[in-house]
């Protein structure tokens, strides 16, 4: 699982790749969210579209770096979910809690 | 076909099991969404064995027996915890839980396969579920 962080117009990009599972890539989401916080980022966009797996524990990593973003006043979106993973915020209607995107320049203009 | 696997509750394992599961699915002729549903539900079911059932406890076993047949897979994960009553399950996508981390593992697996069954027995849990081609 990788990270990669970029800044677009005061929003910091994650773009992660591979699998948020138990024990493999909840933690460094967890992590990375909580480092950036820390320094005062709170507008945060997470480009999912290199995520293959997702599971209840990724999930759960998204749904609390999601609340404690929100506890500092700031935002968590999402950009690109796949097919599978799409499914999976549907099934489980996170679909409501999560901003999701398709398109990059719509997803930071819209923290705006 | 009958595959089955026993090992100690440690989460490492269960990429292994869902490699197993991906394989044994890809055998019955599923497609690629439905292999990668079955897989999640293995994966959460093994993840709960280990987790809620054994707590962890690397002396405990989790036990997973595939079973291929020409048009479905047959899944059993158990172990050796108190076991849960699943039907006391809070519904995670009802407003006042979907802030809320954890307890959506048994829902999806609920969601991805077409039977689930829960054997509660003295000293261990049997998550059973079966994925059925259509055919």
């Amino acid at each position: 699982m990788k990270i990669e962080q970029r800044q677009v117009d005061g929003v910091s990009i994650l773009s992660i790749s591979g699998k948020i599972t138990i024990g493999e890539g909840d933690i460094k989401v967890r992590e990375k969210v909580a480092d950036l916080l820390e320094n005062g980022s709170n507008k945060l966009l997470m480009d999912i579209e290199g995520v293959n797996y997702i599971d209840s524990s990724g999930l759960t990593e998204l749904v609390n770096c999601h609340s404690k973003t929100s506890d500092r006043g700031g935002q968590l979106k999402l950009l690109n979910p796949t097919p599978k993973v799409a499914e999976l915020l549907f099934v489980t209607r996170l679909n409501s809690v999560f901003e999701t995107f398709h398109d990059e320049g719509d997803a930071v203009a819209s923290f705006a | 076909m009958e595959v089955e696997l026993k090992f100690q509750s440690e989460t490492r394992h269960i990429e292994f099991v869902t490699e197993v599961s991906d394989s044994l699915s890809k055998l019955v002729g599923f497609n690629e969404t439905d292999r990668h549903r079955i897989a999640l539900a293995v994966s959460e079911s093994v993840a709960n064995a280990v987790r809620h059932g054994n707590q962890f406890d690397t002396h405990k076993e989790v036990q997973v027996t595939f079973t291929a047949t020409s048009d479905a897979l047959q899944i059993s994960v158990s172990d050796q915890g108190d076991g849960f009553d699943h039907s006391s399950l809070p519904d995670p996508r009802a407003p006042e839980n979907l802030h809320k981390p954890g307890g959506r593992g048994v829902f999806i697996i609920l969601n991805v396969m077409d039977s689930v069954g829960f054997n509660r027995m003295d000293g261990s849990m049997e998550v059973w579920m079966e994925k059925r081609l259509n055919l």
